[in-house]
């Protein structure tokens, strides 16, 4: 009994300690694309989907696993083809517009229609379609065309629209409605008054509205931060990071590593227009290995990223729990390994210069986006490992667009350094960069037939593992495509880089996560310290 | 005095630039991973960058490029802006009316298209060298248009000036009129805008990195060494990193210092 | 008679604008297209993305040629369309109403304080001739010469200071130095020193004799420094912060968004035009004869 109610006081205590009320100021770097939900493709987009948009599920960005939402409970049937959820009675739209089953079916019928080719309509899409269909007006039944892999944790995606609402997509579930906007100024979120989260006896959340301010340039956004105009910062460059830590502890948080990784790649493709005998020298796995092991991922972690980055193993870190193969190591730094892999294949050094069997100077370039200040930085440090070795790396640094066009379109390069920024813990997330078919397989994109063993072999362990309910038998198919990545080396992964966070003093409950969105995943919970 | 002292300065700053290979300590290229962004002190001058580089070596070999590649560019533009205006400005007319036609688009065009044009034109594996003369050139062939409508005008008023009417009553021709006559008296208005481009084409070459052109690491520039001045809230605890600034400051000053009294013009 | 010759001295002015205007939006399209990275797009690199929605993507940013965009082009603007942004999917009339206001204010403030503080600093070093205050001055003018428009950009809105003082600070060594090399030169000249010896004083020696007669090389710069305001207000705006055309630019630029960027190019040559226009307007009805 004193039990209970010593939680009632804290609860009480809690909610009334909390200030009601005020507006967060947040930056994005882009305009947003778009406001309709099931079309969101940008960071700035998707940061506003979810904002706004109430989902059956919500995975929980620090425990990783899925957590009711708008569905109060849900059931897989029929071996994964199937999912029940069981929606939260009495919850209205923004607008006042009930929700009931029959705007699932809506959504989903919205997001797999082919003609929107709406992103995440894409994530369901695996050979066949989705359908949804209502058992009442609270009950749901989402049917597809094999065991859905990733399970319930994929709606969290899906922003549930309104079949009937006059306001079409601007009626939310969430916990904030757009309330206005300024063309490449800002967009401004107000408080849901009919969201459905309800605590302390009060309805969520405690932010009257959130500013969206619309600014591309980092140094920018880090003055304006500094100056107390923003109230976080979601990804720190590690100057930034370390300046912040100097004048408060309090400020600045290092969330640990991410899912985002930086790799290397050679282009591989048959129909890439470059000289016969660098195709042969990046289709040799002794050749990627030895630049793999000439790299000091350690220097990497400590000089770009000032110790707050970790050496890559593979395409998921050690971070993403369940998935990580623990049973591999990042590649260590050997210069002997690496000298003995290019003998194999017949390459020698003379004069500090490393030649092939044809007596060729080995050169080659590697391009990247400009402006990324860790990417030039770590362009110029594989320039001197490579160099004591022999190797002549030149970098080139284009503006984006022009990068995408030559490794997507053009395929006029040799190799290149970028990230990818995973948002999924699931490896289905990573389907399309490593079926062979893909447009996006980046070394070799669109191949009609697997160019080696190793591929197919890929490829096969992948659709195996996406139709396989079995989350143990899937982990054992997906660990095997990891070491074979590991052996083969298509793709050098680097550093997983940390999320480097940076939050006003003022504000309480925020839980910084490594999953995006890193902040504000709790945003109905996230208030302001009462003010004296 | 103030013209000798400009001069002797300006001459150790070319030894120095000229001589980096001989003057600094460490090569540009050389990574110090154990010291980055670290201070003054006695093994580096001027501290460090991130990638533990010695700033006062970049310093000086930085110099070589951008000390002669920057005014050459501008001597580049000058003169096909002088070209232009006082050609323009001695047909008169038509000729000249479509001389300003094409100044005026040439101002309003966006030029970074074919910027990235030319980068796409060329092998990735260009040499350094290669890039920054390209580079250089480009500026140079781009920069005319603003230059050219000053000159212009400053030709046609020149044009109506009585030492001219008297030049062509002795039947002076048009090119011999204008190489004798005008581009001296055009003099003070080609140097202003020599001494405003120059730096111009030193930063605008830093720029250029961003889309594929000028100076490719590991050579060091000027430009791209003032590029980090962007991160102006570390600038009160990384002071050295200005330096760069105060130097090519230091050296266009000294520039226009040293030329001869009636030449001087700001 | 001088009416006919007006009348025809401002069809030819028009004719040429047209042609200008024309010719903008042809060099632009052109220039777009010879540049690689026109269709592409970053959510290419979307791994959501299944082969059928990357090639509705692919197929949706490609255009018929640069004559067919051209066509477009003008057909839209006969109608007063100037088309949908491909990158921020909205009218490009809509993005340009709404963001014209706040690049105007920025260039004519920036324009007018570089002015006013150019012919102050001229005044100054005319009226107390001191090597002390050239040698400040051209330390001053090279000290700001040599600031990157985007670190200056970033100083001021480290200061909260507006992004027209940023756009003055970029423009003003620059027309300082063309200004004070033309007055410069206009000292120099016999009549200066014969209006100085019958005793008139400095101010009216000035303006009188070395400000009037330089006014065709001064409105040129004028003209000159609304092309040189509207380059660099592109970058202040971007960094700045400030939601107008520069930033819009910007941002089409990096997006390759030709129906933005021909249209923009099309006012900013308006601009030009009509600058260089009135500059030499006021020069000719400045210009003793």
């Amino acid at each position: 009994m004193i039990r209970f109610v010593c939680l009632l006081l804290v609860l009480v205590l809690r909610s009334g300690l909390a200030q009601w009320g005020g507006e967060l100021r947040l930056n994005v770097r882009s305009e947003p694309r778009t406001l309709h939900p099931a079309l969101a493709d940008d960071d700035a987009s998707e940061m506003i989907r979810y904002l706004t948009g109430g989902v059956l599920v919500r995975v929980n960005r620090i425990t990783q696993q899925a957590e009711p939402s708008l569905a109060s409970s849900w059931r897989v049937l029929d071996g994964g083809r199937a999912i029940r959820f069981q929606l939260r009675e009495k919850l209205q739209f923004s607008d006042g517009t009930p929700f009931t089953s029959d705007d699932v079916v809506y959504t989903i019928e919205t997001i797999m229609n082919p003609d929107l080719h709406s992103p995440v309509g894409d994530s369901f899409r695996m050979g066949g379609r989705v359908q949804a269909t209502a058992d009442g007006p609270l009950s749901v039944v989402v049917r597809f065309p094999e065991p859905l892999a990733g399970g319930p944790a994929l709606f969290d995606q899906v922003a549930i629209m309104s079949r009937k609402a006059p306001a079409k997509e601007a009626a939310v579930l969430g916990p904030f409605y757009i309330a206005g906007r300024k063309a490449g100024a800002w967009v401004r979120l107000e408080r849901n008054l009919k969201y459905w989260k309800v605590y302390a006896g009060r309805r969520l959340p405690y932010l009257d509205a959130i500013q969206l301010d619309i600014q591309p340039s980092r140094d920018a956004e880090f003055l304006r931060f500094r100056r107390g105009e923003l109230h976080m910062l979601p990804a720190l460059e590690p100057e930034q990071f370390d300046e912040l830590s100097k004048t408060g502890a309090g400020l600045v948080r290092d969330a640990g590593s991410t899912l985002a990784n930086e790799f290397l790649w050679f282009n591989m493709a048959p129909a890439a227009p470059l000289p016969a005998y660098k195709k042969a020298w990046f289709a040799s796995k002794n050749f990627r290995r030895a630049v793999s092991s000439a790299i000091r991922r350690e220097d990497l972690c400590t000089v770009v990223f000032r110790g707050h980055a970790v050496p890559a193993v593979g395409p998921f870190p050690p971070v993403n729990r369940f998935w990580f193969n623990s049973k591999l190591k990042a590649p260590s730094f050997d210069l002997d390994a690496a000298r003995r892999f290019l003998a194999q294949d017949g390459f020698s050094a003379s004069g500090g210069v490393l030649r092939d069997c044809d007596n060729h100077p080995v050169e080659f370039s590697v391009v990247s986006n400009a402006g990324n200040k860790s990417r030039e930085r770590m362009a110029a440090m594989i320039q001197q490992d490579l160099a004591a070795i022999g190797i002549r790396l030149n970098i080139v640094t284009l503006d984006f667009p022009s990068l995408l066009d030559r490794i997507s379109k053009s395929q006029q390069y040799e190799s290149c350094l970028l990230g990818l920024n995973n948002v999924d813990l699931d490896p289905d997330g990573q389907m399309n960069f490593w079926l062979s078919s893909s447009a996006q397989h980046c070394w070799n994109p669109r191949q009609t037939t697997p160019a080696t063993p190793w591929e197919a072999e890929i490829d096969r362990l992948m659709r195996e593992q996406a139709g396989q309910p079995d989350a143990r038998r899937r982990k054992a198919l997906f660990d095997r495509v990891q070491e074979i990545v590991w052996d083969q080396t298509p793709v050098i992964y680097l550093v997983n880089r940390n999320a480097l966070v940076a939050v006003a003093p003022g504000l309480r409950n925020v839980q910084p996560a490594v999953l995006d969105p890193r902040l504000v995943w709790n945003i109905d919970q996230i208030h302001f310290a009462l003010q004296k | 005095m103030i013209r000798r002292a400009a001069k002797w300065i300006l001459a150790a700053l070319f030894i120095l630039m000229l001589g980096a290979g001989l003057f600094a300590p460490y090569g540009y290229e050389a990574q110090s991973r154990q010291e980055i962004a670290s201070p003054p002190s006695r093994t580096h001058w001027l501290g460090t960058d991130a990638l533990g580089r010695d700033r006062y070596s970049r310093l000086l070999y930085g110099g070589r490029v951008s000390i002669l590649l920057a005014p050459a560019a501008s001597i580049v533009s000058v003169l096909l802006a002088l070209i232009m205006g006082v050609g323009a400005a001695l047909a008169g007319g038509a000729a000249q009316r479509a001389a300003t036609t094409v100044i005026d688009l040439a101002l309003s065009l966006p030029w970074l298209f074919l910027l990235l044009a030319v980068r796409a034109t060329l092998p990735l594996n260009l040499p350094p060298i290669c890039s920054i003369a390209v580079t250089f050139a480009l500026l140079g062939l781009l920069g005319w248009p603003g230059p050219a409508r000053v000159l212009l005008a400053a030709a046609r008023r020149q044009l109506g000036s009585d030492y001219i009417l008297f030049a062509r009553a002795s039947g002076a021709a048009s090119w011999p009129l204008a190489a004798r006559h005008l581009a001296p008296n055009l003099a003070p208005v080609v140097l202003a805008q020599f001494w405003t481009t120059t730096p111009a084409y030193l930063l605008a070459e830093a720029n250029l990195s961003l889309l594929g052109l000028g100076v490719s690491e590991p050579l060091p520039s000027w430009g791209n060494l003032l590029r980090e001045l962007q991160n102006i809230t570390a600038l009160p605890h990384q002071p050295w990193v200005a330096v760069p600034l105060l130097l090519l400051i230091a050296a266009l000053s000294c520039c226009q210092l040293a030329q001869p009294p009636r030449e001087f013009s700001i | 008679m001088g009416n006919r010759r007006l009348a025809a001295a401002a069809l030819r002015r028009l004719c040429l604008l047209l042609l200008t205007v024309l010719s903008a939006g042809l060099f632009t399209s052109a220039l777009v297209r010879l540049a690689p990275g026109l269709g592409s797009d970053e959510r290419q690199f979307d791994l959501r993305r299944s082969n059928d929605s990357l090639a509705a993507l692919n197929s949706g940013a490609r255009t018929g040629g640069v004559l067919a965009d051209f066509r477009q082009y003008l057909v839209g603007l006969a109608r007063g369309d100037w088309g949908e942004s491909v990158s921020l999917r909205r009218p490009v009339r809509e993005l340009v109403r709404e963001r014209a206001p706040t690049t105007g204010l920025t260039l004519f403030a920036g324009l007018t304080l570089a002015w006013a503080g150019s012919w102050a600093a001229c005044l100054v070093l005319q009226l107390w001739k001191r090597t002390a205050l050239d040698v400040t001055a051209s330390i001053l003018t090279g000290a700001l010469l040599c600031l990157p428009a985007a670190v200056v950009a970033l100083l001021f809105l480290y200061l909260s200071a507006a992004p027209a003082l940023a756009l003055a600070a970029i423009l003003f060594p620059r027309i300082f130095r063309y200004q004070r090399s033309i007055l410069d030169a206009g000292v120099r000249r016999q009549h200066v020193l014969a209006a100085q010896a019958r005793g008139a004083g400095p101010l009216a020696v000035f303006w009188r004799h070395v400000c009037r007669p330089a006014l065709a090389e001064v409105s040129a710069l004028g003209g000159v420094s609304v092309s040189m305001a509207l380059g660099a207000v592109i970058p202040v705006e971007a960094l700045c912060d400030s939601p107008g055309v520069g930033q819009l630019v910007w941002q089409a630029a990096l997006a390759r968004d030709v129906p933005v960027l021909m249209h923009v190019t099309v006012v900013i040559a308006v601009a030009t035009c009509i600058a260089n226009f009135a500059a030499d307007a006021a020069a000719n009805a400045g210009v003793p004869a």
